[in-house]
């Protein structure tokens, strides 16, 4: 099932790509977002990080012209996510909060990289702007994902 | 248990000091603009482009079909506008053949193979959109097999979009010029009465979608509305392809030159259909 939301996500996040203006307040992110929602399914830290990992090498080869940048980064994203779900409970309110947290890590860190081999001119407004236009999206998708999940774990279809 | 504990913090400085070193690597590596794609990269973005395009299909279908009722409210005004124009296209179509068979007689008597703006065209279908968000790429579904090749410029039918990057054997990225890298120093020329200027496109604006052009001189009357086109200077722009259309026109810091702001005629956020271009070799 793990697999399943993940696929579907980054395959979501491609289309969807296509139906919102590029530059729009509709920036989706909804692999990083799955990853988010399917962190309390894993019981071992190391299956989570190899999903991580793996998914972010899929972001690599599939979507961008980087190579493991993704990987790494989403390696660095599961370790902030299993750290803010042993702090936050889980449940609704605490997953959005843990989708706004890792959005803002997520744009912080690859602009900040970007800007420091010099590929990107360094500009606050444009960094706060990234943020906010990936904020709504990605929260409704993250709600969906924390309904679908719920419900397959009190339908017994899924035990962790 | 103390000692222990320090030594897991002394090797997760480590770790992490190792990981942001390679991730600084691998980045500055993965995006030179010179890099071609490794065999496994081609493979992975043929395969993505597929799977996008039959996944996608029927949420194009849906997109389409609205498109297409919205476009049938306005069916009258387009029909009235389409007759307007009709009336005009038989004196613009001998016109062209006048000044085709004009420019095949001078490149006789020149000598000349090639025109700068000589250019063969490959359409394509956008598969994905600026996905990662600060790469200002979009991916097309045709590649090296159908004679796309790097550098390549790229456009729609409102004007020039950007140029290829990379290329795959069935996809390609195209690298936008809303991006800040590609939309520095490229050749431009204005139209004013009877002649053109010529200047550089410095940047791009993504909030009020315009080009910044320099380099003009301070004597030259630019008006409002006036075409910006590509020159064909340099080795990716045929000459040319619709850029925009003049703003706004300032003089610089020192009053020595005129800076023109150009709307550009393409609209970045909706690209669904691209042309490639190719200029015509010998």
């Amino acid at each position: 099932m793990k697999i399943v939301i993940l696929l579907v996500s980054f395959l979501l996040e491609g289309i969807i790509s296509n139906f919102v203006p590029i530059n729009g307040f509709l920036a989706p992110l909804f692999t990083l977002v799955a990853l988010i929602m399917i962190c309390p399914l894993f019981s071992e830290s190391t299956d989570y990080y190899k999903y991580a990992f793996f998914t972010g090498l899929a972001y690599d080869l599939f979507y961008t012209d980087t190579i493991i940048f993704h990987a790494i980064i989403f390696c660095f994203m599961a370790f902030i996510i299993m750290r803010l779900n042993i702090v936050l409970s889980d449940n609704f309110i605490n997953a959005l909060i843990t989708v706004s947290v890792c959005i803002l890590m997520y744009r912080v860190l690859t602009y900040g990289l970007l800007v420091f081999i010099n590929n990107m001119s360094f500009e606050v407004l444009t960094l706060i702007n990234s943020i906010l236009k990936s904020l709504i999206l990605n929260l409704i998708y993250g709600m969906i994902l924390f309904v679908v999940i719920r419900k397959l774990k009190r339908k017994g279809k899924y035990h962790y | 248990m103390y000692k222990k504990r320090k030594i897991d913090k002394r090797y997760l400085f480590i770790l992490i000091v190792i990981a942001i070193a390679l991730v600084l690597v691998v980045l500055a590596t993965s995006l030179k603009k010179d890099r071609d794609l490794s065999s496994v990269e081609k493979v992975a973005k043929d395969i993505g482009t597929v799977v996008l395009k039959v996944v996608g299909a029927p949420f194009n279908f849906v997109h389409d079909s609205i498109e297409s009722m919205i476009e049938k409210d306005n069916i009258y005004e387009k029909y009235k506008e389409l007759k307007n124009k009709e009336e005009q296209i038989d004196s613009v179509l001998s016109q062209n053949d006048n000044l085709k068979s004009e420019i095949n007689k001078l490149k006789d008597t020149l000598k000349l193979n090639t025109l700068l703006s000589d250019k063969v065209y490959l359409n394509a279908t956008v598969v994905s959109r600026n996905i990662g968000y600060w790469y200002e790429e979009i991916t097309i579904d045709k590649g090296s097999k159908d004679g796309i090749e790097k550098d390549m410029a790229v456009v729609n039918p409102k004007g020039l979009i950007g140029k290829i990057t990379k290329v795959s054997n069935y996809s390609s990225t195209v690298q936008l010029l809303s991006n800040d890298h590609m939309s520095d120093k490229i050749s431009v020329k204005i139209k004013t009465k009877d002649d053109y200027v010529y200047g550089l496109i410095s940047m791009y604006d993504s909030k009020s979608n315009t080009y910044t052009v320099e380099g003009i001189s301070e004597n030259v009357n630019i008006t409002k509305g006036a075409d910006v086109i590509t020159t064909g200077m340099g080795t990716i722009f045929p000459s040319g392809l619709m850029v925009g259309k003049v703003k706004k026109v300032t003089t610089d810091n020192f009053d020595l030159s005129k800076v023109v702001e150009v709307e550009s005629a393409v609209n970045f956020d909706d690209l669904d259909y691209v042309t490639v271009l190719k200029r015509k070799s010998n």
